[in-house]
């Protein structure tokens, strides 16, 4: 009986350290302070934040007026199946220039290929607004 | 058999709480709410999001209309291009509108498209710009530029002939104008993210924040704490 349950705290141990590799994959909104103010209108911003998005190799599987969600894609990779990082970035209008936050979800298997975005991204925008 | 009801109430305690955080992780997925709709028409699509290159895509629409849909546009065009081509939709039944997005050439980096539908009242919507971003493929082989098709632009005088994609355009001028006056389309609102701290992702044991768990069995005993 004492194996069975030595037996049975394992497999539930398992299942619990196996959960937590079902790390939390949404994006939060990133505190107002971190991000990056371009003076630019929404639309300017709009733009450049999905052609960055896209030179960086990322399908953008959710989008509206002032978020975008993207998935960085390797090669051979889907945007339906893939182990890669998901980027969020938020889009919001400050009387004339635009106030963007981006963050970074990781997932938790394939950590080590992945990294974050938030500063090519950055650069990227920066770029393609010059 | 003898069982100890101590031990029986930990174990079923625990299989309890294990099958409840699966059904959360697994059940989590990106809800969308849905407002209603005074529009007399409807569009759905599954965007099409990314493709390698050198391969066409099949895209379709669902366009439905109280009144009636008398056309349906697929827009599209590559990055380079600041104004799009169209083709009109073929009428594939059951309100479904299909085309075919011709094959993208390596470094094209991304294509955008969108649809405009018109009813039988003269009412014209466009819905919002969709993205497919262009996978590079050196090691496919670059289908034949003989090919060509023909679309349609709504700028004056447009080229001839565009070379944007691995077959040829052949551009005539469109003879109705449409994308200027369309209204915009109001699609389903999606849910946005907002502020918090996300516990660490990084980690195998990075993923149930504050929990912790203690079990003693049958002479096992093992604790996890996760803040």
């Amino acid at each position: 009986m004492s194996s069975y349950l030595r037996s049975l705290t394992i497999v539930i141990l398992v299942s619990l350290f196996s959960l937590s590799g079902c790390a939390d994959y949404t994006p939060k909104e990133p505190p107002l302070n971190s991000g990056t103010v371009f003076q630019q209108p929404l639309e300017a911003v709009q733009t450049a934040v999905r052609d960055a998005l896209t030179k960086l190799s990322f399908a953008i599987i959710k989008e509206n007026d002032q978020y975008i969600e993207a998935v960085h894609l390797k090669p051979g990779e889907t945007a339906e199946k893939n182990k890669s990082e998901l980027v969020a970035v938020w889009m919001k209008p400050r009387s004339g220039a635009t106030l963007v936050l981006i963050d970074t979800v990781k997932r938790a298997s394939g950590i080590a290929k992945q990294k974050e975005w938030e500063q090519p991204l950055m650069l990227q925008i920066m770029k393609n607004l010059q | 058999m003898y069982l100890d009801f101590k031990r029986v109430a930990v174990i079923t305690i625990l299989v309890v709480l294990v099958g409840s955080l699966y059904l959360y992780c697994y059940s989590f997925s990106y809800a969308s709410t849905k407002t209603p709709e005074t529009l007399s028409i409807e569009i759905k699509h599954k965007p099409v999001t990314a493709i390698p290159a050198n391969r066409f895509a099949e895209v379709a629409v669902a366009a439905r209309d109280e009144i009636g849909v008398a056309e349906v546009r697929f827009y599209f065009k590559t990055l380079k291009r600041k104004w799009y081509v169209f083709r009109i939709m073929e009428n594939s039944g059951k309100n479904r509108y299909s085309a075919q997005l011709p094959s993208a050439k390596n470094d094209s980096q991304g294509i955008d498209y969108l649809f405009v539908i018109k009813n039988k009242k003269g009412e014209i919507f466009k819905t919002k710009p969709y993205r497919v971003l262009v996978q590079n493929d050196y090691s496919s082989i670059t289908p034949s530029t003989k090919d060509e098709i023909a679309v349609y632009a709504e700028i004056t005088s447009p080229p001839r002939l565009l070379d944007d994609f691995n077959l040829k355009l052949t551009v005539a001028s469109a003879k109705e104008r449409m994308l200027p006056s369309a209204k915009q389309y109001q699609h389903d609102p999606i849910t946005v993210p907002g502020p918090g701290s996300r516990s660490s992702s990084t980690g195998i044991l990075g993923g149930l924040g504050g929990v912790a768990a203690s079990i003693t069995l049958g002479g096992v005993g093992i604790s996890y704490r996760a803040n």
